[in-house]
């Protein structure tokens, strides 16, 4: 008989078919996929870590900076340079805070920008520029927007002058476009992004204590650094007063939970 | 010649390519050689890495790298999935090189301002500059910070000639003489752009052929990713 080298292919084929169809694995999971539990809307979300950020930049600035400047302590945007013994100025803090969740795993993107930037490279314009202008127009409300580019859910939520301090120190840099900021003027924005446009109850508490923890791993770089002052400054549970003093990790941490959790908690229930 | 003979010669030529082909394979499958397999790796801090601390394995099993893959194509799925090794991303280089000091991360340029950066030039992933397996340190060349700063305006500006004239001079090939891009050495910006660092030095550098002309990396970078055993 003789052998078809075309039939045994052909068979060949068949089987490995055959074989890869009922052998075939598990799938692997599409990161594409929404999850059926997604059902907080990520606009609503935002608007919870947005007021939270405030509140920490808050007492950052009135507490920390504007308190430690007056008890003489010093803050600077080179405060990470060896020679200058300062801590960061709240539009740093605010970078920090967004570097750390930056190394978490939480795909949330954080930024802030002005029409009046003391740099020029943190100008807005395009889309966040537009969404800016309509937001001033607007009462100050939040503005939505799918960036097409890097196809980011985006939330933009105006940046107040809530101290005295953010004003002054804005009108007194020797590289400020603009020297007649005042209590409560919107300075800019911040812009938070995040690539899905629902997400579940857990990845909700998990971009909340990823914010959280930019906050405490920016107050800690502020530790870190001031630990290096010399004269040396007491680093505990006191307050910048008429002394010169830094209140440590836990003080500060303790007294944003104080006045940002009832908040938090009464958005998270409406969501 | 004769058949018998023709096919002696072609059956010895195959047996020679099969025997080479082994030789080859177990020679590269052996660890200590498998360096020879990159054509890069002029970094002095990677050189003595083994491939995997960096191309880590890919998740699931290859058959099911394959059936997602297929799937994809297909359109049965929105996306692929990485075959063999995962694909490299900023999380993999972060992890030994993120740098308190960093004044460009990566992730600031996914601000969606920076839409025409990111598609000039990709600052928002290393890989853009930093191939890697190059022999080079930077694949891009000096004339890059345009595609941010063509605006910069320093009002109390220390340094001569200024920052404006510069920009308005279009002389964008003179910002890295004075700036580290990603300010992990111990460099003072000169005031004066006399006093800046030659570019030949510094295009020397960005080739992988000399040390960094601005000095000592400031240490320690935060993490350190640990050998492999």
């Amino acid at each position: 008989m003789k052998i078809s080298w075309k039939l045994i292919i052909t068979l060949a084929l068949v089987l490995l078919i055959v074989w890869a169809y009922i052998s075939a694995p598990a799938p692997l999971p599409d990161s594409a996929d929404t999850e059926s539990t997604a059902t907080i809307a990520i606009e609503d979300l935002m608007k919870v870590v947005a007021a939270e950020n405030d509140i920490a930049r808050a007492l950052y600035t009135e507490s920390i900076v504007g308190a430690g400047k007056a008890a003489g302590l010093k803050f600077s945007e080179h405060w990470k340079d060896q020679e200058i013994q300062a801590g960061p100025l709240p539009a740093l803090f605010l970078r920090e805070t967004a570097a750390s969740i930056e190394r978490s795993p939480i795909p949330l993107g954080l930024f802030l920008g002005s029409d009046h930037p003391i740099r020029s490279s943190n100008r807005f314009s395009g889309t966040q520029e537009l969404a800016f202008e309509t937001m001033k127009a607007n009462q100050l409300e939040p503005q939505f927007f799918l960036d097409s580019d890097t196809g980011r859910h985006t939330g933009m939520f105006a940046d107040l002058a809530s101290v005295q301090a953010c004003a002054t120190c804005h009108n007194e840099h020797p590289d400020s476009p603009k020297t007649d900021w005042a209590l409560n003027d919107v300075m800019g924005a911040t812009t938070w992004t995040y690539p899905k446009q629902r997400v579940s109850t857990s990845e909700a508490i998990a971009i909340l204590t990823a914010v959280r923890q930019g906050f405490s791993d920016a107050y800690q770089g502020y530790i870190d650094e001031a630990a290096s002052f010399e004269p040396a400054i007491p680093i505990g549970e006191d307050w910048p007063d008429e002394q010169a003093t830094i209140p440590n990790l836990e003080t500060f941490m303790a007294e944003f939970e104080r006045r940002a959790s009832t908040s938090t908690l009464k958005s998270i229930l409406a969501l | 010649m004769s058949r018998k003979h023709l096919l002696r010669k072609r059956s010895g030529l195959i047996i020679a390519s099969v025997v080479l082909s082994l030789w080859f394979l177990i020679y590269f499958l052996v660890p200590q050689n498998e360096h020879l397999l990159s054509p890069g790796g002029s970094e002095s801090c990677h050189s003595p890495m083994a491939c995997a601390e960096c191309h880590e394995p890919a998740a699931g099993t290859t058959r099911q790298q394959i059936q997602a893959n297929i799937k994809h194509w297909l359109g049965q799925r929105k996306t692929g999935a990485d075959l063999v090794t995962a694909t490299i991303n900023n999380d993999d280089c972060l992890a030994c090189h993120e740098s308190a000091n960093e004044v460009h991360s990566t992730h600031r340029f996914m601000e969606p301002r920076f839409a025409e950066a990111r598609a000039a030039i990709g600052p928002h992933e290393c890989r853009s500059c930093h191939s890697e397996h190059s022999g080079k340190r930077v694949e891009v060349r000096g004339n890059f910070c345009y595609h941010c700063h063509d605006t910069l305006e320093i009002i109390d500006d220390p340094v001569m000639p200024s920052h404006a004239e510069l920009i308005q001079q279009q002389r964008y090939d003179t910002c890295l003489q004075c700036h580290d891009y990603h300010r992990n050495h111990l460099h003072q910006p000169p005031q004066k752009l006399t006093d800046a660092l030659r570019l030949e030095r510094i295009q020397a550098y960005l080739d992988g052929q000399a040390d960094s002309p601005y000095g000592d990396k400031r240490q320690p970078y935060q993490k350190t990713r640990q050998p492999t055993p």
